[in-house]
């Protein structure tokens, strides 16, 4: 769970806020209130989302998955968390406490990014360029599936 | 615009091979009625779209669901 405290939030977490005034006999979907609590990026890749109060599992006592550890697990939970802060932010847009950890966690996928992309090739066309040779086509490609330690 | 990422957007590990599943799996992604349809409709019904927040709502559910 996260991390600075959160500034307003004038319900329990996994409640939002509605208009003051509402017309009658129209149901509504309640609004996320601003400074709801994060989890981790492993939490948030495992749990599907980055809000404790959006987790709402199919089964009671449903364990989140953990996936296995590899390589490139750090990187796609840290693009996880910029999916959902960026679709967050994308109604929240005032939300300060959203932007700077959204700001954050770019710094530290730039960062991941950096480091996956040293040890096992460009992620990107573009980012071919600061290699020494065109390693672009080299295999593998994320669809071909490897056993650890085996060929294929 | 997007730009390709050489990597899986979540971790994916195959125990056994289904086809059958794996049919399953890829009407559900490309086939009727499958996120790919859905993500191309995010991305059209944005052009007419006034509010600025859901503009790029639209943009940004649009690409996650392409991939």
């Amino acid at each position: 769970m996260n991390m600075s405290e959160p500034t307003k939030r004038p319900c329990a977490d996994g409640q939002g806020t509605l208009p003051s005034c509402a017309p009658l006999a129209v149901p509504y979907v309640p609004f996320q209130q601003s400074g709801s609590q994060t989890y981790s990026q492993q939490d948030a890749l495992a749990n599907g989302t980055l809000f404790p109060g959006l987790n709402l599992p199919f089964q009671i006592n449903t364990v989140a998955a953990t996936p296995a550890q590899t390589g490139v697990l750090e990187l796609q939970a840290l693009s996880f968390v910029l999916t959902e802060l960026g679709l967050y932010l994308d109604t929240h847009p005032d939300d300060k406490e959203a932007f700077d950890l959204f700001r954050e966690y770019t710094r530290l996928a730039r960062e991941g990014r950096r480091r996956y992309e040293a040890m096992y090739g460009p992620l990107t066309l573009a980012a071919t360029a600061d290699q020494d040779q065109y390693t672009w086509i080299n295999d593998p490609w994320p669809w071909e599936f490897r056993q650890e330690g085996g060929r294929r | 615009m997007f730009v390709y990422e050489k990597k899986l957007q979540y971790p994916v590990r195959i125990k056994n091979t289904n086809p059958k599943l794996a049919a399953l799996i890829i009407s559900q992604y490309g086939g009727p009625d499958g996120e790919l349809g859905a993500s191309l409709r995010y991305l059209s019904q944005r052009y007419s779209m006034p509010w600025p927040e859901l503009k790029g709502l639209l943009t940004d559910v649009g690409t996650e669901g392409s991939f």
